[in-house]
């Protein structure tokens, strides 16, 4: 029976959320919470949901949960056309989507593997040669721009500066408040201010395709050519998507590292998919679960209802607790233990409902195929953890992986 | 009771609601789009509920024959 639910902030349940020094390492108080308070509040006006079927209810309801806002600070706003999928609402986001699908599909990965696999070993070729080596830089980072960049129709020689530059725009100011750095807002608002290297470069691929200088089938033609809704896309609106898949490339880069890392630290895991490569999948599966690459995700109430008895205002911002929901024991038997379980039912890492997560088709190809290069390549206890390594997460609110992966390489004596 | 489940896969957005409501009645195919897969339905509620959920109104259930 669900608990009488809280009206007020309480102590007890009060993080901030914007802090990753409180928001990585809350899973007493996530398991807490699913027991005794499934809807807390854990600021003024926020709602956090820690039940796996109430995370998913509003992920998938669009009518009653809005996305505006998104991930932006309170009060900023971005032009329309620079909104990511995440930010937007139907009717727009549906013929966006509708779209979009014709390219993110289990068909585009299926077709992108072969790629993502010469690269990867290449990737791999490189650490084997340098001998040592910092795997989120080395591989996790460039995979999933590699990877979009390849479909998107990015040269494979303009990947790194791409990487960086992608990079760079996420750790200025623009994500939360639209301008470069917010000191100092004047200094470069909007995409093209933030970032100005990176939408000429942009502007460049676009531009050559709309001019005919380049003839390609890549996806920036498909834009460019698609009539969505009656209408073209503008080259904002491209150039915003483009930022848009790249960015969220990010997270896979987390989905990387917390593989990557159990399969350093961990022989059982490493011999367990050793013996039956076909665990594989499942095992990218239980990692997504059990340390989601985005711990939480917002939504913002449009009119007033309840959750799990806790009445909820319009305006008052859900928190989808993913991290939470994938270790709800109702759902996931011993939750809180990592273990690979091909019967357990999907999480909600990529969330759920309309805005499921464009790239999780290409996410777990690229993790799987990183996984059997990797296995292919060494035995246990070749790759092994920098002596001076010391283990820290990626200080950002909402996502989960180490910061860095200091390896060296090399088959040692045994 | 016989009921007829349609996807109509010019508003499908692949929002898969209907696959976690219903996992045994729909699938996403190659395109990322969703299907009726065939056989026997075990609970209408959930192809209802299915229906209900969809966010483009994708599915149609209706009865019987035809």
């Amino acid at each position: 029976m669900p608990e009488g639910g809280i009206t007020d902030v309480t102590d007890e349940y009060e993080f901030d959320l914007f802090d990753p020094k409180q928001t990585q390492h809350m899973w007493p108080l996530m398991a807490k919470m699913r027991a005794d308070c499934p809807v807390a509040s854990p600021a003024p006006g926020f709602y956090y949901t820690s039940r796996f079927s109430d995370t998913e209810k509003v992920f998938r309801d669009s009518q009653l949960f809005s996305c505006a806002g998104g991930f932006r600070a309170a009060g900023v706003e971005i032009p329309e056309e620079e909104l990511f999928l995440a930010e937007l609402d139907p009717p727009v986001h549906t013929v966006l989507r509708k779209f979009l699908l014709k390219s993110f599909n289990p068909g585009m990965a299926r077709r992108a593997e072969p790629f993502a696999r010469t690269y990867i070993s290449g990737l791999f070729d490189d650490l084997d040669a340098a001998g040592t080596g910092n795997l989120v830089e080395d591989m996790s980072t460039p995979i999933p721009i590699a990877v979009t960049g390849h479909v998107l129709g990015v040269p494979v020689g303009d990947i790194s500066t791409l990487a960086a530059r992608i990079f760079a725009l996420l750790h200025t100011d623009w994500p939360a408040y639209g301008v470069r750095d917010r000191e100092h807002p004047e200094d470069g608002r909007d995409l093209a201010g933030s970032a100005p290297e990176l939408i000429a470069y942009l502007e460049g691929m676009i531009g050559a395709r709309r001019d005919g200088s380049v003839i390609s089938d890549d996806l920036i033609s498909q834009m460019i050519a698609a009539e969505v809704d009656g209408t073209r896309m503008s080259n904002e609106r491209i150039r915003s998507l483009i930022v848009n898949f790249l960015s969220a490339g990010l997270s896979t880069t987390n989905l990387i590292s917390n593989v990557l890392y159990r399969l350093i630290t961990s022989q059982e895991f490493d011999a367990r998919l050793r013996a039956d490569q076909d665990l594989i999948p499942a095992a990218i599966e239980e990692s997504l679960r059990f340390e989601p690459p985005v711990l939480f995700l917002f939504r913002t109430v449009k009119e007033p209802t309840a959750i799990s008895e806790q009445p909820l205002d319009s305006g008052n911002r859900v928190v989808m607790g993913i991290a939470s929901a994938n270790r709800d024991e109702s759902v996931y038997e011993e939750g809180e233990r990592f273990r690979i379980n091909r019967s357990d039912p999907e999480h909600l890492a990529f969330g759920a409902g309309p805005h499921l997560c464009l790239g999780n088709h290409m996410a777990r190809m690229e993790g799987r195929v990183v996984v059997e290069e990797y296995l292919r390549r060494y035995s246990y206890g070749d790759v092994r953890l920098a002596p001076d390594y010391e283990y820290e997460l990626m200080p950002h609110f909402l996502e989960y992986g180490p910061e860095r992966l200091d390896v060296v390489v090399g088959s040692q004596p045994r | 009771v016989t009921i007829k489940i349609q996807v109509d896969r010019e508003l499908c957005i692949g929002a898969q609601n209907c696959v976690r409501l219903a996992p045994t009645v729909f699938a996403i195919d190659d395109e990322g789009l969703a299907v009726v897969l065939p056989g026997e339905v075990p609970s209408t509620a959930d192809v209802l509920a299915a229906e209900h959920d969809c966010p483009t109104h994708a599915i149609t259930v209706t009865d019987g024959e035809s």
